[in-house]
């Protein structure tokens, strides 16, 4: 009966989820703080849980909703630049961050809906194409405002993130997404990407929900790309381009579509690859090209597609009890 | 349009290119009463249902639901203000569980927004438990309770087509549109279904329009027969009436020669 | 009224590269049903073996046209093999899956392809060896360089030809059938894969055609040489209707004419970009499915 899920069930699942991640980001800030990390393994834990904000914003719109979005760099490039404009200009104390952070993410909010506004009437990959291009012409924009530095980028942005901005933020994130999914709006949310037409014709507000996921989705994203720019202190256009949308698309796919779990540990392999192949230049990227290969044959939907680490291990110990009562009744036989 | 009518077509028209999928029909349908849609394949009776539920905006002529005229509303707003409808292939939600297919359908009538699923207040907590309890009633009418928890995807043909009524029926509409819900039944199912719909008839108080092919569904239940053909009204009146009208029969089984 | 037919040239070329490009594209989407993120690493990966094998010819024969013709057949074949062993390996696992599974597999095999190229070569900027003679012949007493004239000459007629072959072919028609619906091709005795598997090979050699052409053109080149002339091919044939080939070649001259116009009209040359982008989503957003694409309405 692994099938078989209810919602006032999931519901009861929300806490205990939470609670668990706080006690990992609580590990985490007692490593921090009594210096048993070196600086590079924050400097990887902080990628991933940047990351893993951004991965769940993707996954909102890619996994969730089913629609097939390249939009994820530009709103990024948006989110840094415009938190970074804030802080650097108008937001200058350190405890000011929350307001630039805010900015970013509500930035990106906007690019957002108006993305939004094609995927009503375009579908698949002619609106793949179009979020493409609205990343592209975002990112060739920024090359051409000198304001923001044109092509050479932005610098000295005060370095305000650290891993309690990111982990802080990267728990809201959850919270966000976890508490929308077990809702009114996640059911339809599945029925949209199940069947937009019959979704409709069941009283579902489609263009309500989509302007929502991806508004929520961009919000996201956004935060993540403010964190990245205070976190590296500058931003510059090259940053958003395609290699960075290509670099979303494998933390999405690879950890799995639809799932808070796949998000975060797919940003996590993601960025262990990168950093633990250093030493192995650009053939890493090869390695990485391969590897989205082998678990796409594999696992078609990822790692976690559509599963979260509870139901993962709740389905693994049926299994186990379900063996056991096997090997006691043939025991008795 | 007198009072008691509760859908009425006026001089409709919706024409794709040169094809007139529906020409000049107009019809009303009685608060309470099952009409029954028939006529040849491709006459246009799904078309009916698709621009009576917004899916097509008709080229010319009024659609009202009560005294609203349905013309320009969206599909979900005319499923959400009353009138919901099933499919002629089943479209449920496949990899969804029976009862969220249910609760997808309350969308409409879910009256809390994006503040309170986030905060989880109150309202939220007692909407949810509303909409649960409503959708798990509705299961029961329909004798639906043992797969409340199944995935929709792996039940039988036959479960599918009442769990897409249970499905409308949580729009809570004044009027269901049924796409042949009989189709591919044996007799005994198909008398099952009859007193099904009436059952639900009686219990939510419905107007019910539906279009088959099954005579022995549409001479059962129905109370008034609507036969197009080639998009026009061919006929309109009890079944006995259309039963004997020769137009009816020309069109269903050729001009008898001689 | 010189510079009005320099441009003129310079849209033909780069529009016929463009098309060239974009059908090799649509072919594979139109039968195989899968956007190929590869497609630009087997460009890339054509315009390295059309450089080593040119470079190492011209050291022994001295006539371009038999070095040109050598290097092209060995391009050919050569990415024609690299499309069917990742077909083979990347692509035909998943035919049941997702679709988007699919899709995010074929960045990973452009990644790798991409990469190996940048590993193996290097990643200095090469210059092509000029595979069609330096000629300038005079047209309306205007000195034109003869391979710019060819470019646009051959680029036309391997759309012929391939037009030819789907038309009028038995190949021909197994692919359209294909393309309209794999399922029942199948029940009709034609063997999908192999289908699939020949509109690779297509695709590849195309590829090897258009950037034979383009190395003659424009000369410098790098490992990633495939990605931008495969995203503004992606996007000529997605403006054209992705999966139609007429769709393609006027998506392809349609962006050709947007580079070629912009950068004169406009004060910063990426504008280009956003004119581009631009046209595409508003053609997308009257048409959904391109310009000469088909219209799906769904059925309810």
């Amino acid at each position: 009966m692994a099938l078989k899920q209810s919602d006032s069930v999931q519901k009861s699942r929300a806490v205990p989820r939470l609670i668990a991640v706080g006690i990992i980001v609580m590990c985490l800030i007692a490593l921090e703080r009594s210096h048993v990390l070196s600086s590079s393994v924050i400097l990887i834990l902080d990628y991933i849980g940047i990351y893993s904000i951004c991965v769940i914003g993707i996954n909102l719109v890619n996994g969730y909703l089913g629609v097939f979005s390249l939009a994820h760099a530009g709103y990024m490039a948006v989110g840094a630049y415009a938190s970074a404009i804030a802080s650097k200009y108008y937001f200058t104390e350190e405890w000011m961050f929350p307001a630039s952070i805010l900015i970013g993410g509500l930035a990106a909010l906007i690019f957002g809906i108006i993305v939004a506004i094609p995927s009503m009437k375009v579908k698949g990959d002619y609106l793949a194409i179009i979020t493409l291009g609205f990343t592209l012409i975002l990112q060739s924009i920024f090359q051409n405002m000198s304001f923001v530095g044109a092509s050479q980028g932005m610098n000295d942005i005060p370095k305000f993130t650290n891993i309690y901005w990111i982990f802080g933020c990267l728990l809201l994130s959850i919270y966000v997404v976890t508490t929308l999914i077990n809702s009114k709006f996640g059911r339809s949310i599945n029925a949209i990407r199940e069947d937009q037409t019959a979704a409709m014709l069941v009283s579902v507000n489609v263009k309500r929900i989509k302007i929502t996921v991806f508004a929520i989705s961009a919000f996201l994203i956004g935060i993540s790309g403010a964190l990245i720019s205070h976190l590296l202190a500058y931003t510059s256009p090259a940053a958003y381009g395609f290699s960075n949308i290509v670099e979303g698309l494998i933390m999405v796919y690879l950890g799995g579509v639809g799932s808070i779990t796949g998000a975060i540990f797919g940003s996590a392999a993601w960025q262990l690859i990168i950093q633990l192949f250093k030493d192995f230049g650009t053939w890493r990227w090869v390695i990485g090209g391969s590897m989205l290969c082998i678990i796409m044959v594999i696992l078609p939907k990822g790692v976690f597609g559509y599963k979260e680490i509870g139901g993962v291990v709740r389905d693994l110990l049926q299994k186990v009890r379900d063996y056991r009562v096997k090997r006691k009744e043939s025991d008795n036989v | 349009m007198y009072e008691n009518d509760l859908i009425s077509l006026q001089n409709a028209c919706m024409y794709f290119g040169g094809v007139k999928a529906i020409d000049d029909l107009s019809f009303n349908v009685k608060r309470g009463s099952i009409m029954g849609i028939i006529g040849p394949n491709g006459a246009g009776k799904t078309t009916i249902f698709n621009v009576i539920t917004g899916v097509y905006t008709p080229t010319s002529g009024n659609i009202r639901f009560l005294d609203r005229s349905l013309n320009k509303a969206l599909p979900h707003e005319i499923t959400g203000d009353g009138i919901s409808r099933t499919f002629q292939n089943i479209r449920l939600f496949e990899s969804e569980t029976v009862l969220n297919n249910l609760k997808i359908a309350s969308f409409a009538h879910t009256n809390y927004g994006l503040f309170a699923t986030f905060l989880r207040t109150p309202r939220f907590r007692k909407e949810e438990a509303r909409i649960d309890r409503e959708c798990r009633e509705i299961l029961a009418l329909l004798n639906l309770s043992d797969y409340a928890e199944s995935i929709a995807g792996s039940l039988a043909y036959g479960v599918q087509r009442r769990i897409e009524i249970a499905r409308a029926l949580c729009c809570k509409p004044q009027v269901i549109l049924l796409d042949e819900p009989a189709a591919g039944m044996n007799p005994a199912e198909i008398d099952d279904l009859n007193q099904l719909i009436l059952r639900i008839r009686e219990a939510l108080n419905l107007t019910i329009i539906v279009i088959e092919h099954q005579m022995r569904l549409v001479m059962g239940i129905c109370d008034e027969i609507l036969v197009v053909n080639f998009g026009k009204k061919l006929a309109q009146g009890k079944p006995e009436e259309v039963k004997s009208n020769e137009q009816v029969l020309e069109a269903y089984l050729g001009k008898a020669k001689g | 009224m010189n510079i009005i037919i320099q441009q003129l040239i310079n849209f033909l070329q780069l529009g016929s590269i463009y098309a060239l490009v974009a059908i090799s594209f649509s072919m594979v989407y139109g039968i195989a049903g899968l956007v190929n993120f590869a497609h630009g690493s087997i460009f890339g990966v054509s315009m390295y073996v059309l450089f080593f094998v040119s470079t190492l010819l011209f050291k022994t024969i001295k006539s371009t046209w038999l070095v040109y013709v050598a290097a092209l057949t060995v391009a050919c074949v050569v990415t024609s093999v690299v499309a069917l062993i990742m077909e083979r390996v990347a692509y035909k696992p998943l035919r049941n899956a997702p679709k988007i599974s699919v899709v995010v597999s074929s960045v990973g095999v452009g990644m790798v392809l991409e990469y190996l190229l940048l590993n193996i070569a290097g990643s200095r900027a090469l210059r092509m060896p000029s595979l069609i003679p330096k000629i300038r012949i005079n047209f309306a007493g205007l000195p034109i360089p003869l391979y710019k004239i060819l470019i646009v000459v051959i680029a036309i007629l391997a759309m012929v030809i391939l037009n030819i072959v789907v038309k009028k072919t038995r190949l021909g028609t197994a692919m359209r059938a294909v393309s309209q619906d794999p399922v029942a091709a199948g029940f009709m005795g034609i063997s999908t894969s192999r289908v699939i598997s020949y509109a690779f090979v297509f695709g590849a050699v195309l590829a090897a055609i258009a950037a034979s052409l383009y190395g003659t053109a424009y000369s410098i080149f790098s490992y990633n040489v495939g990605d931008s002339i495969i995203w503004w091919s992606f996007i000529a044939a997605v403006l054209g209707g992705i999966g139609s080939i007429r769709g393609a070649v006027l998506g392809g001259y349609l962006i050709g004419a947007i580079s070629v116009i912009s950068p004169i009209v406009l004060p910063v040359s990426s504008y280009k970009d956003i004119v581009a982008f631009a046209v595409l989503i508003i053609v997308l957003l009257i048409k959904p499915t391109g310009l000469l694409g088909k219209n799906e309405s769904e059925k309810i």
